[in-house]
């Protein structure tokens, strides 16, 4: 698979008043198509910097970023919108949607940003909510919504917006652990289509439904290894009858190891 | 994005939070309104001010005594026709504002106006019935009087006064004519007088002087080089010594009068149009405040826009289009609401002339207010970073 995020000595430095704080230092990492990478680190540890370098929401202080072979580093900001509008979706803790737009137009917006055509756009939507599973929930408002259904209609806008790239800043952080599991089936989902995810997470088992976890500490990288049993949110048919125990899962770190067969997540 | 878009995404946010939008919208309402307003209240009184000096006549100059220098009498008007070869009528007239009318035992106040037979003319201003007052009622004083439309109405309750004994100020005058209908006017309500001979006025009211000359130029003669002339005349009789002082008899021909008094009413119309603008630039500065306000409360939204491909421009058009929507609604509102005003106006009496150009020209200040007012919190929202707007709670 070709590499499809590059960074080369990427650092960046913000002005806190007086001081300045150097959130990341010189971080080399090379993501490909089709990957599933987790970032993992304490808070303060420049995770979310590094993912809002990598969402093209901020530019590098120094160092190169390489999207799909084109250096972006430098670009404008015009030029960094349409990079987010076609080829990045975001899933944020915070869910990040318009209260006052119903789910469907929440899920149109960035099609609307891109200037697809009305009827075009709604079927797009239309899709990407019925991916999530929201067909019936089209015309509420994300405050008529549970907390995991405001975070599908958030990836369903992220699908609707079929970017090769979805990045994640604590996708299921304030969800409860069945909502949260659900969030992860959908992403790996998402990955199974080929897409390629990065997570951002401070929580390890969340982190080990990706395929690779990158841990980093105080702005470095400290860690780069392949997971090696990845837990799987929903049940796996060519996995011998083993089901990745998503219960078990949410449990505890420990108990990741497969559950017996016609496990709860089936019957739901 | 295009522009459609824009406009659809500003209305959802203006109709999300009416009562803002509409508390908005209502500095806007209010100026523009009062623009309307006010400039049509402003050029109905033009209106009317021009309608009363031309129902006076028509090329007519009159001749008032300024200072108690000035003695003018009935032979001026037989010596300003010897001299002034251009005029063709001059009336000598005595007024007196406050007479009381009695015919039986009811009593009437009104104005009193001595006057010369050919008044009917120069006044282009008739009897309906009976008949006018005549040289001979002149030459003899006789006591006869001539009453408006009004005392025939009013104090003689529509019943036949010709051949009527009244008493103005304890004299007896004995009614021969009734005067049309003529409605406001200059001097104040046309119906409401009586006319009698000009010497007779002079003896009930104890003078030999009269108090105007009402002068007609003659057709296609030069008003104004007439006046002049008259002017002359009567600076050549009453000299002031001290040249910055008024002459001592002010000659003004009704074109004059039409100028000074349009000149007064138009400068009385740009000053209640300036109000009124000064009220919708107050409008304006609302609309800002609220567009601020919005965005900061926004911040997250944008952050979010932002995050999903929003464009600067986007960005800028969707708050620019809501102030701008904003003002024009408000415009339009208050152009309606400013035809309200016209209406009350009209209602307590006055006259009121709409103006086209006014209503341009406060809807396109509309426009502009919302435009120029708009673009700083649009460029704020524009130019926020997307990870501080998401930041923001």
């Amino acid at each position: 698979m070709p590499a499809l995020i590059e960074l080369h000595g990427v650092s960046k430095h913000y002005r806190a008043g007086e001081t300045v704080v150097e959130a990341l230092r010189g971080v080399d990492l090379t993501v490909n198509e089709g990957e599933f990478v987790a970032i993992m680190g304490q808070s303060g540890s420049g995770k979310s910097t590094l993912m809002h370098i990598i969402g093209c929401l901020h530019r590098p202080t120094a160092g190169t970023y390489t999207l799909a072979g084109e250096d972006v580093s430098q670009k404008g900001d015009n030029a960094l919108a349409e990079i987010r509008n076609r080829r990045i979706g975001f899933i944020f803790q915070s869910f990040n949607v318009l209260p006052r737009l119903t789910a469907l137009e929440n899920v149109e917006l960035p099609l609307v940003y891109r200037g697809v055509p009305a009827a075009e756009r709604r079927a797009a939507a239309e899709r990407a909510l019925a991916a999530v599973g929201l067909s019936h929930r089209l015309h509420h408002r994300p405050n008529q919504l549970s907390g995991g259904e405001v975070q599908r209609v958030a990836i369903a806008r992220t699908i609707a917006a079929d970017p090769p790239i979805i990045l994640g800043d604590e996708p299921t952080g304030n969800l409860d652990s069945r909502s949260g599991r659900e969030i992860m089936a959908i992403l790996q989902d998402l990955h199974a289509q080929g897409r390629t995810i990065v997570l951002v997470t401070h929580d390890e088992t969340i982190a080990r439904h990706a395929r690779r976890i990158v841990r980093l500490r105080d702005g470095e990288i400290v860690s780069d290894e392949p997971v090696a049993a990845p837990i799987f949110a929903r049940p796996q048919p060519g996995a011998g009858g083993v089901f990745a125990a998503a219960e078990s899962a949410a449990a505890g770190a420990d108990a990741d190891d497969a559950a017996p067969a016609g496990g709860e997540e089936a019957t739901e | 994005m295009n522009l459609q878009e824009s406009m659809r995404m500003a209305w959802r946010s203006l109709t999300g939070n009416r009562l803002r939008a509409g508390l908005t919208m209502l500095g806007v309402i209010i100026g523009v309104a009062a623009v309307v307003g006010l400039v049509a209240i402003g050029q109905g009184a033009t209106k009317q001010v021009t309608a009363q000096i031309e129902s006076l006549g028509s090329n007519l100059i009159l001749v008032t005594p300024r200072s108690p220098v000035a003695r003018l009498t009935v032979d001026d008007t037989t010596e300003l026709l010897r001299r002034v070869p251009n005029l063709s009528a001059a009336i000598a007239g005595v007024s007196s504002n406050n007479v009381t009318v009695k015919w039986g035992n009811q009593s009437y106040t009104t104005t009193l106006e001595g006057t010369e037979p050919p008044y009917e003319a120069v006044r282009n201003f008739h009897v309906a019935y009976g008949r006018f007052i005549t040289d001979d009622d002149l030459t003899y004083r006789r006591k006869v009087a001539v009453i408006g439309y009004k005392l025939y109405t009013d104090l003689f309750a529509e019943q036949n006064p010709l051949g009527e004994q009244v008493l103005i100020d304890g004299t007896s005058f004995t009614v021969v004519g009734v005067m049309e209908k003529k409605g406001q006017g200059m001097m104040g309500d046309n119906d409401d007088r009586i006319i009698v001979p000009v010497t007779s006025a002079q003896r009930l009211l104890r003078t030999n002087r009269i108090s105007s000359i009402t002068a007609q130029v003659k057709a296609g003669a030069d008003a104004a080089a007439t006046a002049a002339q008259i002017s002359a005349i009567y600076q050549h009789k009453y000299p002031t010594n001290n040249p910055g002082r008024d002459d001592a008899v002010s000659v003004i021909s009704q074109d004059q009068m039409l100028s000074t008094v349009s000149n007064v009413t138009r400068i009385l119309t740009l000053m209640l149009g300036g109000i009124a603008g000064v009220s919708l630039l107050v409008g304006g500065i609302g609309i800002m405040n609220i567009m601020l306000v919005s965005v900061t409360e926004r911040t997250r939204e944008i952050g979010i826009r932002k995050a999903i491909g929003a464009k600067r421009r986007d960005i800028l058009l969707q708050f620019l289009v809501e102030s701008i929507i904003l003002s024009l609604a408000g415009g339009a509102i208050g152009i309606l609401l400013g035809f309200g005003l016209g209406r009350i106006a009209t209602a307590f009496g006055l006259t009121v002339a709409y103006s086209l150009s006014a209503m341009v020209l406060a809807f396109l200040f509309a426009a502009a207010v919302g435009l120029v007012f708009g673009v700083y919190p649009a460029s704020r929202a524009a130019n926020l970073d997307p990870i501080e707007a998401l930041r923001h709670e």
